[in-house]
């Protein structure tokens, strides 16, 4: 059930962000909804579950708008796994801490799906722009990171209580 | 062997190692087989397209409700600047069918194939957007079963908008030309010096187009026009891209590039037309 809710939550945040994501752009960016979620996921429930949502949104993503599987799928999964797998010893819950593990994870993310599109060709020198759409939309992240964070927690009490617990 | 085994009950490695093997398979065979990828693509678009159609029309409407609240203090000025536009238009069309009927006579004595610059379009809805901040693909809500392939040219009443990316039965992928993979020939309007108008690729800024490969004596200023050449088949001859912000030399000296304000606002785009081929001319 917990994983029903998860997926859920994730097409939510999926159709959200890819047909009314007009309304939040700054400076030329977006923030990035579903792997904010992938990244607070992660703290909250381990970097297993925070990979498998993560690579269910970067699949999604590169189907709906890829030539190909892999930049996005494969970006979003290791950022979300090295996320959890980061914040094992973390003190959960501080605002500072998950700002901090959303910048650092979306930062990856980044990372990780320049290198990907880099070896594939769909991207020819992008080293040369890749701190102007890095940094800001990392910040830009970082910013919604507590918002998601509460989210995530209220999903989980929610399935605690109706599905863990009641029955 | 004993390496083989030492790794496999190691479980910490194996799950990386199997990752790694399975990803560079999967984006192997989806790359360079567009039909596997193609048979996840279209179930996936066909069945979230009504749902995200539906999304972004409440998305337009609300914006265009917000929009048009501060509007009612402006609109008594407004409409007497449309009508003033209006009359200045209605003036200019007759001119222009004057020079259309003019330069079709002379293109006919000199035995020139009659140009049309009426295209047959196909209206579209836009219904999403690339969340990611690298590249630029927008969902148009018509695809295959409307008449739409591959590579035809999507435009607004401002201008060019990129090219379809590919299609499925009732959607397409839109690649925008501030795409940093899009490359349209282009040519400066006043000058006619050629050139390729990339994406947003280094130097121009966020939302700007580097037009490159101009000839290094090209006399360009700020404010030109830039059109679609048609050169290269895909891309109508004409067609508004944007306009010159600034132009500068290659460091080599040898060509110049210069920075296009596409005529478009991306972030606004709700609705465009996609050119299914040219109208025969009279």
């Amino acid at each position: 059930m917990r994983s029903v809710c998860y997926v859920l939550v994730l097409g939510a945040l999926f159709l959200v962000q890819t047909t009314l994501s007009n309304f939040i752009w700054i400076f030329g960016l977006k923030p990035d909804l579903p792997l904010v979620f992938a990244l607070c996921t992660a703290v909250v429930n381990g970097e297993k579950a925070g990979a498998a949502i993560g690579l269910l949104n970067g699949f999604l993503e590169d189907i709906f708008f890829g030539r190909f599987i892999g930049a996005n799928t494969i970006a979003k999964t290791i950022a979300a796994y090295l996320v959890g797998y980061g914040s094992h010893n973390l003190y959960k819950g501080r605002t500072i801490i998950t700002m901090v593990l959303a910048f650092f994870g979306t930062f990856m993310f980044n990372f990780f799906f320049v290198i990907v599109a880099y070896l594939t060709g769909e991207l020819v020198n992008p080293w040369h722009q890749f701190f102007s759409i890095t940094i800001p939309s990392s910040l830009l992240n970082m910013f919604i990171s507590p918002l998601i964070y509460r989210g995530v927690v209220k999903v989980e009490r929610f399935i605690d209580y109706y599905f863990d617990i009641k029955y | 062997m004993v390496f083989l085994r030492r790794l496999f009950k190691n479980r910490k490695w194996l799950i990386p190692v199997m990752f790694l093997i399975i990803s560079v398979s999967v984006v192997n065979i989806t790359l360079k087989r567009e039909y596997v990828f193609k048979s996840l693509e279209t179930p996936l678009l066909t069945a979230l397209s009504p749902v995200q159609k539906t999304l972004s029309d409440l998305g337009f409407t609300i914006r265009e409700t917000l929009n048009t609240i501060p509007q009612f203090f402006y609109l008594k000025q407004e409409n007497e600047a449309l009508k003033n536009q209006v009359a200045e238009l209605l003036q200019y069309k007759q001119n222009l069918v004057e020079y259309q009927k003019e330069n079709q006579e002379l293109r006919s004595l000199l035995g020139f194939r009659n140009r049309s610059f009426q295209y047959d379009l196909e209206a579209a809805e836009v219904i999403a957007r690339d969340p990611g901040n690298w590249f630029n693909v927008i969902t148009i809500d018509k695809g295959e079963s409307h008449g739409i392939e591959k590579d035809m040219a999507v435009i607004t009443d401002k201008g060019l908008v990129g090219y379809i990316l590919s299609t499925t039965s009732n959607t397409s992928k839109v690649m925008l030309i501030t795409d940093e993979r899009s490359s349209v020939s282009a040519m400066i309007q006043r000058t006619r010096d050629n050139g390729v108008v990339k994406g947003t690729i280094d130097p121009a800024p966020n939302g700007y187009l580097k037009m490159v490969f101009l000839p290094h004596d090209a006399n360009l200023v700020k404010g030109d026009i830039v059109i679609s050449s048609g050169l290269g088949g895909l891309i109508p001859k004409g067609i508004v891209i944007g306009e010159v912000e600034e132009a500068n030399k290659e460091s080599y000296e040898l060509m110049q590039y210069a920075i296009i304000k596409p005529s478009v606002d991306f972030l606004k785009l709700e609705r465009v037309f996609v050119i299914k081929g040219e109208k025969e001319a009279n």
